[in-house]
């Protein structure tokens, strides 16, 4: 089992691939945005409605985008909170935050697995 | 180490997983083992302590607390972790390994009451379905060594989805899953091969020929095998259509596929 040093030293890597990633999302958000936002000014300028069509859509198709960014700054929090926990807190109170931390991220909890199966 | 719920591959959920697997780990090195209560627990045969069986939830090595090291999804010294060796259906020591012969013993003020297994050959045995019955609703029952609830009693307490003999006798889950090992989907499972003594369709068996009096494909027999749905008896598995309300066993697979959740 790697000791929780290694583990620490991880996180860091994992915390830079996951700002990468948010990087993407962003730029992504905002080329979709100024898509609608062009289209909807187009429409305006010639009069003609059909193309605020695309702009609705593209509107709409932002939801995906911006709901991974909060997923990962809260994925981003996680990781960097968890190695404070360990530090700060005794080991079992530590365990058990970080549990609950986990359990808030990805759902799922109870112990009842077993019976569940 | 494996202590993912599931099989995604989420870079920050693996971290934190290993980081509390560790933790849980480094708790478990030392249980106390000094108080009186403490003999009523749970050890695996390698000698693991796999937790004390206590009514007290915030205890740190209560079973119980599913954020203690003996009670947490993600510990690798708790048997309802279901990737740890305690308790996944493949571990050698685990509760809901079906085939091992080393399960971990239930011991009560220091005395071993039973095995706690889902293997049914293991004499003195406790189901795991029971044991964890009864730690969330009888304990004090548990810890007296006499705990009140059955396996079907648990069963159906628990929710499950199943078939049962007239005589008692569990004849498998109707979970539509081929992989469960206690499933009659699963052909190659005790409740789903055709060459099982405990298998509906087994045409040689007690509970599957035409002619035993607890088969479903008995036209004239009234102690056919019942059906629960979550826990609730829902008809009789059974030809004999004097019976009501009843399940035509030839259409089973059918009927569990529309009627339980995967």
């Amino acid at each position: 089992m790697t000791s929780i040093d290694d583990i620490l030293a991880r996180i860091d890597v994992v915390l830079k691939e996951n700002k990468r990633i948010e990087w993407i999302y962003i730029v992504l958000t905002i080329i979709l945005f100024c898509t609608g936002i062009a289209c909807f000014v187009l429409a305006l300028i010639r009069g003609e409605f059909a193309w605020s069509t695309p702009s609705v859509i593209t509107t709409g198709l932002l939801y995906w985008p911006l709901r991974e960014i909060k997923d990962i700054r809260a994925k981003n929090i996680a990781l960097a909170t968890a190695p404070m926990l360990i530090t700060l807190l005794p080991k079992t109170k530590a365990a058990e935050e970080i549990q609950k931390l986990l359990q808030s991220l990805y759902g799922g909890g109870a112990n009842g697995n077993v019976t569940e199966q | 180490m494996a202590t993912s719920p599931n099989n995604e591959t989420d870079p920050t959920k693996e971290v934190l997983e290993q980081i509390l697997a560790q933790l849980y780990a480094e708790q478990a090195k030392t249980p106390s083992i000094t108080s009186g209560e403490q003999r009523s627990c749970l050890m695996a045969d390698d000698g693991q302590f796999l937790g004390k069986i206590t009514d007290n939830k915030y205890d740190n090595e209560s079973i119980l607390n599913r954020y203690g090291p003996y009670g947490s999804q993600y510990s690798p010294t708790s048997i309802f972790n279901q990737y740890s060796q305690y308790g996944s259906p493949y571990g050698q020591f685990s509760i809901h390994n079906p085939y091992t012969s080393t399960p971990p013993r239930l011991l009560v003020s220091g005395r071993e009451i039973a095995r706690v297994t889902a293997n049914r050959i293991i004499s003195n045995r406790m189901a795991p379905e029971a044991f964890v019955y009864a730690l969330k609703n009888d304990i004090r029952g548990l810890l007296r060594g006499t705990p009140v609830t059955s396996e079907p009693e648990a069963r159906q307490a628990t929710g499950q989805s199943f078939i049962q003999a007239e005589n008692g006798q569990f004849l498998g889950k109707l979970n539509p899953n081929k992989f469960d090992s206690d499933s009659i989907f699963n052909k190659f499972g005790p409740y789903g091969s055709k060459f099982s003594n405990t298998s509906i369709f087994n045409k040689f068996s007690d509970y599957g020929s035409q002619f035993s009096a607890f088969s479903p494909f008995n036209k004239f027999t009234t102690t056919p095998p019942i059906l629960f749905l979550n826990g609730q008896f829902t008809a009789h598995l059974t030809v004999n259509s004097m019976l009501s309300p009843r399940v035509d066993p030839d259409q089973i697979l059918e009927w569990a596929e529309r009627n339980v959740p995967k």
